[in-house]
């Protein structure tokens, strides 16, 4: 009787355990008391001129920038993702927030010591001795840049990485070359709204033949109240170039939501490749599902290259509301797409997620692994498109989206598009969804591991895959930002 | 003025001569039919959500006749017609364009307990059984039926009873002009009885363009188990818009299998909401098309009672310039615990214009699920074609063995054995590209041998 | 002097942009048994696939006569009308396709080629069961699809059945020791044996010497980085089997 008594005890429990484990602290929520200059929220062509201006931007920006925003005008926001999106007020935001300093170059002599302690407590030293030899940094706050790291000596290569602001200066013409020629703004709604206010992001520039020695990395952190966030990156690895850049936010506590709606545009020349890794973990909002970022964000690179290569790897842990595609136009011969994602949700939190691979060369290659996992009483949502031109001949692609359901009350959902227009293709699309095993778990117990870890451990199992794709510092981060989120007390 | 305002405003004119012979329990329908119809903008075009390969709108939009003041078509008297699925002892009716014709066979064919008779007759006769409104209610092709409808067939196997012997609907057209039919099949299977229905769409000579808008309606007793054949086998000129849609009881299992061999522009849905505990669906679809054709079928099965199974397998076999689309949305509730949901399709492209378009969806909200998808899209195996031809086979030869053997799993779920070879060798001679001839059937209408 | 059978003459042929095979000749008589043998990766599958008509490798020069056609002109169902066949090193699975089938459709696909009427049903059926014989094939494995959940001892013996009821002229067993049992083995080559005539012959292709206790070569070829290195009688066989591939490698790498 005993042993038929084990396992639904250990039944009984893991829904507690359950409970426990997913309800981890968001140990980012604090706010940094620092002057902010701040535009008073209310958004109209002034405040698009306002942004140039202050960012002493070219005429041909500016027009861009007032293009885009009468295009804006015209849309409504899009409704067809699974999301219940509340109303948001676009007049009640201000578009423009910047941590006040002083003028000129931005040696960290100059930098708040405020805001360096605010990144040393996120984990981001910006002093290059502390950081990771292998990484190089670009830290913005709000709407600016504020500091970016290993600048000279990247430049020694010929690669350029600095905030957005700084190439439009420095590099006019490259900017203006692939400014918008991925994601147009034109695109969807949020697009054109981003490029419209855009304010700070990053730009890489990778030489021909250039292999980038180090990680490229961008760390985002909203701070100021009642702004958004549209930041804005561009990554152009010319031929034979080789970078791995990864993207890392939060965002402090608050009651009200904050919107982060930004765009990252790529192109990949021939038989170059570009790894994008994200960590994201902006403010997700409370256990009831007050507060949170709205995180409406267009990503989108071009292989334009043959033989060009260009991953995508997430791990989506924080936002009130992700809307997130990041996507591949496989457009050179042989080009290879990839898209690697884990996304959590637990508490209110709504996820709508997924790629797009729109190959167009022939024999190119794309991967899709989408590991969803759920919590409390989330949504949860895999949205991806597969389509093969006709003159695409030779295409495989191979998808595996899966579900991990961790509580009765929450959602798990699955929506591929699948269109192939050429008969050589092989599109292979495998979905499941399931609740976490008791068999697992049991079998763990009956090892003596507790309920509480076995879930960490399977969760983490069940991530491997694309974990394994992050560089090794992320790789570690997400893993115990994974337990954080699901598993409190484990490790 | 699109397809849509050209049906409401056809009912607007005509309103007294559809109910006029037509039976009440049906015209009671019809308002609230305009009404969901006026509620739309146009009909769902192509590139619409959940219309990836079939635009209703250009289905609906020719300029079709409807038989609303039931005129008899002449050629009717000598109605006289042969289907392609012989050797089936089955009890059979025939329907010309709406309208429910009884074979001289079927009244002896018909075991104790099982009825088959007009739609417009059962409405009169029966017409409590018509009280409720057709789901889902705000879908177009259910409201163009309903708005239209008039006869049809009606089929209903008592408590109890297993019907042995299956039921076969022969849908042909004949009318010497292009006419829209609202084609209406209710079937009432109840408590504990079981039966099987084979309906096939056939092609006449010398046809004109038709659209068959058509409606099965399924309400399944506790227990209850329908197996349904649906063959389309029908001339390249006849569009169809078809749902079937079911009420299912207790324990209870339907068995839905559509085949495409020929027609033209074709657009199946399937609705079945499992409402009651431990009810099964099995659907299942076969599309084998060619030049012109375009294929759709769309799928919504709901979870929402617990321990329900649903199981879906739809494969597509593309040639020439098809375009094939396979939209299918699995939800499942809060509360429908153990549920186990499955599907798969599976497509070849066998030419470079072929088109395949496909949405397996899942909407999970209950985490005690087994839910699973998979979708393909590709060619024949290349490994075995080279097999088989190093044995000597020749190249074509081995490609239509290995087409049929690609269609073959969903053919397995065939329960009568006599049909299941019967459409092997349909489906056999369909890739062969052979015109179906449907010379050695040999059923006969009571008019026809009048 | 006997009739040539198959006359390969400094054939190459390449995979992609891969040259695999760099100039094969070999000249096979019927009654003759050959033994190919060589080292992994050098070239022994992609031969048998070459003659077979494997549309994935590409022959870019020389020649292959097949008792006087142009072989390399013939479609892989032409050749194996006119006597060719292959066992597959990896028998091919062919769910949905039974065996039944897919036998009826070859024999009666070489009866048309050779303008006989097909086989009656009842005729077939008993061709099919004289044949399985042979090979002590499992009736089961008849109604089953191809290859489909077949042990590899089954596999290989099921291509041994396909060789009796198609009676080529000439038989290439591709690795057909591979994955055998002792057991499987002996069977598998007492088949052969018994199909073995005066009038067909056998290219043997295997890694060891193993298969040739049992299937005797007249002549053994050694194949090494796509050109047949050296040739002789059974002797050569023992003596790979006793010294391995490294001499024959050092020789033709010193050259």
């Amino acid at each position: 009787m005993k042993q038929e008594n084990e396992p639904r005890r250990a039944a009984d429990q893991t829904d507690e355990v359950l409970d426990r484990a997913t309800s981890g602290e968001y140990k980012y929520g604090f706010v940094t008391d620092i002057d902010t200059d701040i535009l008073p929220a209310g958004l109209n062509e002034d405040v698009v001129r306002y942004i140039s201006r202050r960012k002493g931007e070219p005429d041909w920006l500016l027009e861009f920038r007032l293009k885009a925003f009468r295009h804006w005008q015209t849309l409504e926001m899009p409704r067809w993702a699974h999301l219940d999106i509340p109303p948001i007020d676009f007049q009640a935001i201000s578009y423009y927030a910047e941590p006040r300093r002083k003028e000129g170059p931005k040696s960290l002599d100059e930098v708040d010591p405020q805001l360096i302690d605010t990144f040393n407590r996120l984990g981001i030293p910006l002093e290059e001795q502390k950081l990771h030899a292998g990484m190089a940094v670009d830290a913005v706050m709000d709407s600016v840049s504020v500091h970016t790291t290993h600048t000279e000596k990247l430049a020694q290569m010929g690669i350029v990485f600095c905030s957005i602001s700084e190439a439009v200066r420095d590099y006019p013409e490259l900017v203006r070359r692939y400014l918008g020629s991925v994601v147009s703004y034109r695109d969807n709604f949020f697009a054109a709204l981003n490029s419209a206010v855009f304010s700070d992001g990053s730009f890489v520039y990778i030489p021909k033949g250039v292999r980038c020695p180090m990680e490229l990395s961008t760390y985002f952190r909203i701070n100021a109240a009642g702004t958004g966030q549209f930041e804005r990156t561009l990554i152009v690895a010319d031929d034979d170039a080789y970078v791995s850049y990864l993207e890392g936010c939060t965002a402090p506590r608050r009651d009200e939501n904050q919107l982060h709606a930004a765009i990252v545009e790529i192109v990949v020349e021939d038989r170059a490749e570009v790894k994008y890794s994200t960590v994201q973990n902006w403010y997700a909002g409370d256990a009831e599902g007050r507060g949170g970022v709205y995180n409406f964000v267009t990503k989108r690179g071009l292989c334009r290259g043959d033989y060009s290569k260009l991953s995508w790897t997430q791990v989506e842990t924080g936002s009130a509301i992700t809307w997130k595609y990041p996507s591949c136009i496989l457009k050179g011969h042989g080009s290879v797409g990839e898209f690697y994602s884990v996304a959590v949700t637990n508490n209110r939190q709504q996820a709508d997620t997924g790629t797009k691979m729109i190959h167009i060369g022939s024999d190119t290659r794309s991967t899709i692994v989408s590991k969803g996992i759920s919590a409390g009483h989330s949504q949860n949502a895999y949205r991806g498109l597969v389509s093969v031109a006709p003159q695409a001949s030779g295409v495989r692609n191979y998808t595996q989206c899966d579900s991990l359901l961790l509580s009765s009350t929450c959602g798990a959902h699955t929506f591929p598009y699948i269109d192939v227009k050429n008969d050589t293709a092989i599109v292979e699309h495998e979905a499941t969804t399931s609740k976490i095993s008791e068999d697992q778990l049991f079998y763990c117990n009956q090892r003596g591991i507790p309920t509480e870890e076995a879930i960490g451990l399977i969760v983490n199992g069940y991530a491997r895959e694309v974990m394994n794709k992050l560089p090794m510092e992320f790789a570690v981060e997400a893993q115990k930002l994974l337990q954080i989120v699901l598993t409190d007390s484990v490790g | 003025m699109n397809a849509l305002t050209q049906y409401i405003d056809l009912y607007r004119a005509q309103q007294s001569v559809v109910n006029a012979h037509a039976p009440e329990a049906l015209n009671r329908r019809r308002a609230a039919a305009l009404a969901a119809l006026e509620g739309m903008e146009r009909l769902p075009r192509k590139g619409a959500a959940g219309f990836a390969a079939v635009s209703l709108e250009d289905m609906f939009a020719p300029d079709y006749g409807i038989n609303i003041a039931r005129v008899p078509f002449a050629a009717n008297e000598r109605a006289e017609f042969s289907c392609d699925v012989p050797n089936i002892s089955t009890a059979s009716a025939l329907v010309v364009n709406d309208e429910f014709v009884p074979t001289a066979s079927l009244a002896k064919a018909l075991p104790e307990g099982v009825e088959v008779m007009s739609l417009a007759r059962a409405a009169e006769t029966y017409p409590e059984l018509f009280a409720e409104p057709v789901e889902p209610r705000d879908n177009p092709i259910v409201a163009l039926n309903t708005l239209f409808v008039q006869d049809g067939v009606f089929i209903r196997v008592k408590r109890g009873v297993r019907a042995e012997r299956p039921v076969q609907l022969l849908s042909i057209f004949n009318a010497a002009a292009p006419l829209m039919a609202a084609r209406r099949i209710k079937i009432i299977v109840e408590d504990g009885a079981q039966a099987s229905v084979l309906s096939c769409d056939h092609p006449r000579v010398n046809d004109f363009d038709y659209l068959s808008c058509r409606v099965v309606e399924v309400t399944l007793g506790t227990n209850a188990r329908l197996d349904f054949y649906d063959l389309e086998e029908a001339s390249p000129r006849t569009a169809r818009a078809s749902v079937l849609t079911a009420s299912m009881g207790t324990g209870s299992i339907l068995n839905a299998t559509g085949i495409y061999l020929n027609g033209g522009t074709t657009r199946n849905e399937y609705y079945a909401p499992l409402r009651r505990p431990g009810a099964q669906v099995r659907l299942g679809g076969m599309v084998i098309a060619g030049s012109g054709q375009r294929v759709d079928n769309a799928t919504f099965i709901t979870h929402d009672s617990p321990r329900c199974i649903s199981r879906q397998l739809f494969k597509y076999a593309l040639f020439d310039d098809a375009e094939g689309a396979f939209e299918e949305l699995v939800t499942v509730c809060p509360g429908a615990d153990n549920t186990d949901a499955r599907q798969t399709n599976r497509n070849l492209l066998a030419s470079p214009q072929a088109r395949m378009h496909a949405e397996p969806q899942l909407i999970i909200n209950c985490d005690e699920v087994k839910a699973s998808h998979g979708a393909t899209t590709g060619q024949i195996d290349e490994k075995a074609l080279f097999y088989m031809r190093s044995r000597g086979i020749p190249e074509a030869e081995a490609r239509m063995m290995l087409i049929n053997a690609f269609m073959t799993d969903v053919l397995d779920h065939i329960e009568l054995p006599a049909l299941r070879e019967r459409l092997r060798l349909l489906t056999d001679r369909r890739l062969r590209g052979c015109e179906s001839t449907c010379r050695d059937c040999g059923i006969k209408t009571e008019r026809g041998e009048a | 002097m006997k009739d040539i059978l198959l006359q390969v003459d400094d054939l190459h042929a390449s995979i992609g942009d891969k040259e695999i095979l760099r100039g094969i000749n070999l000249t096979v008589r019927p009654g003759e048994v050959h033994a190919i043998m060589g080292p992994n990766g050098s070239g022994k599958s992609t031969l048998s696939g070459v003659l077979a008509g494997n549309p994935v490798y590409k022959v870019t020069s020389g020649s292959a006569t097949f008792h006087g056609l142009n072989l390399l002109e013939l479609s892989p169902e032409d050749r194996s009308h006119e006597g060719l066949f292959l066992s597959f090193q990896y028998p091919v699975e062919i769910p949905g396709v039974s065996m039944v089938n897919f036998m009826r459709a070859a024999v009666n696909a070489k009866r048309a080629y050779l303008h006989e009427a097909p086989l009656s049903a009842g005729d077939f059926l008993k061709l099919m069961r004289q044949k399985r014989a042979i090979v002590e094939l499992d009736n089961k494995l008849a109604s089953r699809s191809v290859n489909e959940g077949f042990s590899g001892g089954e596999k290989k013996r099921n291509e041994i059945f396909q060789m009796a009821v198609l009676e080529p002229r000439l038989s290439i067993l591709d690795e057909t020791d591979s994955g055998l049992d002792i057991d499987a083995l002996r069977i598998v080559s007492a088949g052969v044996n018994k199909l073995k005539t005066q009038d067909n012959a056998t290219i043997v292709i295997t890694h060891y010497q193993r298969l040739l206790d049992y299937i005797k070569p007249d002549y053994v070829h050694i194949l090494y980085k796509g050109r047949i290195v050296h040739s002789g009688g059974p002797e050569l066989a023992l003596e790979l089997e006793e010294r391995g591939y490294d001499w024959i490698k050092e020789q033709v790498d010193n050259q």
